[in-house]
């Protein structure tokens, strides 16, 4: 038997997968071969070395997280797999949106018509434009948005 | 439903029974958590979790193709050995890129040695050091009591690939072990009888 071949049932002989002929000739060979014997000592003790590490405990929770991935999972592949079952819920998300669009701009609208209808009531318009370089303004636009009667 | 098997619990989870698959959960995640633990470099515990339950989320997509006749745990090995290797390959492809990522932090961040020997560390070393497929094989074989043919059918190779990987991973730790450290029996501490010589 060849030094290669008798590490290799060295090996084996370690995990138990030895059938007795090939025992038997390890034996023998082991025997008369010191290198061998010392290799076969050596693999003994990293074997038992290997014992000496340790794996950390299992967190509590992983059966939890891993629960909670697979929900996860599901509602996005839900979406993925069927690309219009977001459909409905997309369509109400933008009519809201669009509906919430238009209730600012029109109190805002209310609320500018309000503003100017007072300016212009008081007489200064130009104060609500801001513009205030010619005080004439005033009297012009008083005069282009006031009813017609009012005119002189 | 506690009292079912594990291949009954997986054919529950292939048509979606998330019970049945939380079972097959509590039931195992300790062995694949300590699969993938001895199988990865040195990663942080956090990210040991998130390997193993990125093992059982594959687990719970392949589900429905599980075959009956397989053993739950082989294939939840296959699945982990499988997650190890490709997590190896992705950061091997990310130091030939010399990019970093999140693995970078994992691996600065890796928790002190829970080992009960001292001199483990050099035994993880040289376990670290093993190619991907030897690591496995010494892993399965060691600490998970598996016999050469669930170990080929877990990582897919002929029982005499299995012996060969075995032998060779051995071979390796053996001279790596034997540079840092004696590989010389202890000698026996004979209890003191106090008889005078």
């Amino acid at each position: 038997m060849r030094c290669e071949h008798a590490k290799q049932m060295i090996s084996r002989r370690i995990d138990g997968e030895l059938d007795s002929d090939d025992s038997r000739g390890l034996h023998a060979h082991l025997a008369g071969c010191a290198d061998c014997r010392a290799v076969a000592t050596q693999l003994a003790i990293v074997d038992d070395r290997l014992d000496a590490l340790v794996v950390p405990e299992a967190p509590a929770d992983f059966s939890r997280k891993v629960s909670a991935r697979l929900t996860d999972q599901s509602a996005y592949e839900r979406i993925i797999r069927h690309p219009l079952a977001w459909f409905p819920h997309a369509t109400a998300a933008g009519l809201a949106f669009a509906a919430g669009v238009l209730l600012v701009y029109a109190s805002n609208g209310v609320r500018e018509t309000q503003t100017f209808a007072s300016a212009a009531s008081d007489g200064h318009v130009a104060d609500y434009l801001q513009v205030g370089f010619d005080e004439s303004i005033d009297e012009t636009l008083f005069q282009l948005i006031a009813p017609a009667e009012e005119l002189p | 439903m506690p009292e079912l098997s594990d291949e009954q619990l997986m054919e529950a989870s292939g048509r979606g029974d998330r019970e049945a698959f939380g079972l097959l959960v509590k039931r195992h995640h300790r062995t694949v958590l300590s699969f993938a633990h001895r199988c990865t470099n040195r990663l942080t515990r956090d990210a040991v979790d998130d390997l193993a339950q990125e093992v059982f989320l594959s687990a719970w997509k392949s589900a429905p193709t599980f075959q009956p006749q397989a053993r739950v745990t082989t294939w939840l090995f296959r699945i982990a050995a499988n997650a190890c290797f490709n997590l190896r390959r992705r950061r091997r492809l990310r130091d030939v890129l010399t990019l970093r990522d999140d693995d970078d932090q994992r691996l600065a961040e890796a928790p002190q040695s829970t080992d009960r020997d001292p001199r483990s560390a050099e035994v993880r070393d040289a376990v670290d050091s093993l190619p991907p497929s030897q690591r496995a094989a010494i892993v399965l074989r060691h600490f998970h009591d598996m016999s050469y043919t669930d170990i080929a059918e877990v990582l897919d190779i002929s029982v005499s690939a299995v012996e060969s990987l075995l032998f060779r991973a051995r071979e390796r730790l053996r001279r790596e072990l034997a540079t840092t450290e004696d590989l010389s029996p202890k000698p026996q501490v004979l209890p003191d009888t106090g008889a005078q010589p």
